[in-house]
């Protein structure tokens, strides 16, 4: 045996791509470009989504929306109040494009999540999820969505893999993006036609009717904001709503620009690094820091445009849920982002 | 989805290749439920080549050609990097082959169906250098995985396990080698080894004159054989 033997040998095992993949890359492929894509069906917004994609799928985090974190130099609230300024500025000067008769709003959202495995970096692997929904120019339900919790998931490393066959195993099934006909625009509770609850709106599960009765003044929204929350920490929790409501792709120009407004209200953030989103969209971010984690909001360079959500890893080895270290996540690691991409299209949403 | 317009190699005229004796499948998808339709229906008229499908330009003729090619670029990508990150690096490669078709020159030697694999590995190629740690991580995991049988001595068939676990760790021999070869060379050795591409090919596919090819190669060569031991030293 040569060496060359040899190596043809080596991952000769290596499988061949699932059809899955191979559709989803196709398609990618036949997708109309973004430029042209404009200027055929509307103005197309890049948007994330937060809070409302994690309680649709119990966690969602996003992975791919920007890469690691690298250093990012510390900011100011005095930038960042004035970038959320002008950001509230130039959604003001840029109402929305109404949904023409017969045709749609659709809003697809990515996400992905860092799934630890074990005690080290290596031993984690990521979660990617998908979800679209279909909104009528009349913004009356039902409401089609298809969505996948996960559609893939990727491994740090063949030990984590292995891993993962006995911690984890549900994450060598995943999910086709199935169709579901919504009484909400987000899902939440109440939100299947069929469930025996109507729709109940709030900040993580908002409908068209209760973004309209929001007030557009700061301080009465940052107060709606800070109402009733679900843990005694009313800024942590009006800063998130923020994330996740503009996370939906559902809120007016006008609302987003108060949003804006109502977060430089909020004691704690700051203006970090340019991000680059993985369409190519450069952000800014601006970053609010908790115990081991930062949730970000990422925001387009110029026009106000909300591109996105993460939340960031602050310190090695941070807090989990039961307050334990997590030893697999390391300063700059990106836990969870999403991403989610709007336009009017005239192509009707999917029946099955 | 990015789509980047300043990667990929620069395609140089594709050349004949040399004799290595493999025989490559050079039509229609390889997978059994592919997306697409066979652009050589038995019976049907001569399928069209992969310069014509480029120069056809629209995404739907384009999409052909990843019809023709995209399971040999995910198979090549996943041997690199493993399956997941081959799926984004698949779309990826298509993308920016689109998006540079214009700089595509087809081979007026040949002509073949399959004229166009070697420029799709270079921009393959040049994605994959983008994940070189992502790669080189893996040998690294590999060399260092235990071979599966290591503790079955007892087993009856040992003989039989004895044999698999020194093949395995052969392998593992060889994960370390091409870990820490240089990655221009990995490149050369890689597509000469596993995709059958000719001196010519790889030329064309890294934009590189051939006698780097070779000098590439026989380095590449060399460090591994080195590498894995007397056995291989004087075997070529």
């Amino acid at each position: 045996m040569t060496d060359l033997d040899l190596l043809k040998r080596f991952r000769e095992d290596t499988p061949a791509p699932t059809p899955e993949a191979l559709t989803a890359a196709r398609r990618q492929l036949l997708a109309p470009p973004p430029r042209a894509a404009r200027a055929f069906v509307g103005r197309p917004r890049v948007l994330l989504a937060g809070a409302m994609a994690l309680a649709l799928a119990g966690g969602f985090l996003v992975a791919d929306v920007v890469t690691r974190d690298g250093a990012t130099p510390a900011g100011t609230v005095a930038n960042a109040s004035t970038f959320l300024a002008d950001a509230a500025t130039a959604s003001n000067a840029d109402p929305d494009d109404p949904i023409p008769p017969g045709q749609f709003l659709e809003i697809s959202y990515r996400t992905a999540r860092l799934t630890p495995l074990g005690d080290k970096p290596s031993l984690r692997a990521t979660q990617y999820g998908e979800k679209t929904t279909w909104i009528a120019s009349d913004h009356k339900p039902p409401y089609v969505s298809t969505m996948s919790f996960m559609t893939r998931a990727e491994f740090a490393s063949p030990e984590a893999r292995e891993l993962a066959r006995t911690k984890a195993p549900y994450l060598f099934h995943p999910m086709e993006p199935s169709v579901s006909l919504n009484s909400c625009p987000t899902v939440g509770t109440g939100s299947t036609v069929r469930g025996s609850k109507p729709c109940e709106p709030s900040w993580d599960n908002p409908t068209y009717e209760f973004l309209a009765a929001q007030p557009r003044d700061p301080d009465l929204l940052l107060a709606a904001l800070r109402k009733n929350p679900p843990v005694p920490a009313p800024d942590v929790v009006a800063w998130r709503r923020i994330g996740s409501v503009l996370s939906t792709g559902l809120v007016p120009a006008d609302l987003r620009a108060a949003l804006y407004e109502a977060a430089r209200k909020i004691p704690g953030i700051k203006l970090l690094d340019e991000v680059v989103t993985v369409d190519g969209r450069r952000a800014r971010v601006i970053g609010r820091d908790g115990d081991g984690y930062r949730d970000d909001l990422l925001i387009a360079e110029t026009g106000g445009q909300f591109l996105g959500r993460r939340t960031v890893v602050t310190k090695d080895g941070p807090p989990d849920i039961n307050g334990d270290p997590e030893p697999s996540l390391q300063r700059g690691d990106i836990l969870y982002s999403a991403i989610a991409t709007t336009r009017i299209t005239s192509t009707p949403p999917p029946s099955k | 989805m990015p789509h980047p317009t300043d990667q990929g190699a620069c395609q140089t005229p594709a050349m004949g290749r040399e004799p290595k004796g493999a025989v490559r499948a050079v039509t229609g998808m390889q997978t059994g439920t592919q997306p697409a339709a066979s652009v050589d229906p038995p019976g049907g008229p001569e399928p069209p080549t992969d310069a014509e499908l480029i120069s056809g330009a629209t995404r739907e003729e384009f999409a052909l050609l990843f019809d023709r090619h995209a399971v040999k670029i995910h198979r090549y990508a996943a041997r690199r990097l493993g399956t997941a990150e081959a799926d984004d690096l698949l779309s990826q490669t298509f993308l920016i082959a689109y998006e540079r078709r214009h700089h595509y020159i087809p081979d007026p030697g040949t002509g073949g169906l399959d004229g166009a694999l070697p420029w799709l590995y270079g921009i393959a190629t040049n994605l994959i250098h983008r994940r070189r740690r992502s790669e080189v991580r893996q040998y690294r995991a590999y060399a260092r995985s235990e071979p599966a049988g290591r503790h079955t001595h007892e087993d009856p068939l040992a003989g039989e396990v004895a044999s698999r676990v020194d093949a395995e760790a052969a392998q593992q021999t060889l994960a370390r080698a091409l870990a820490g070869l240089r990655q221009a060379e990995r490149d050369v050795l890689l597509l000469y080894a596993w995709e059958d591409l000719g001196y010519a090919e790889i030329a064309a596919a890294l934009s590189i004159p051939i006698g780097t090819v070779r000098s590439r190669l026989h380095r590449a060569r060399k460090s591994v054989r080195a590498t894995l031991g007397p056995a291989f030293e004087e075997q070529s």
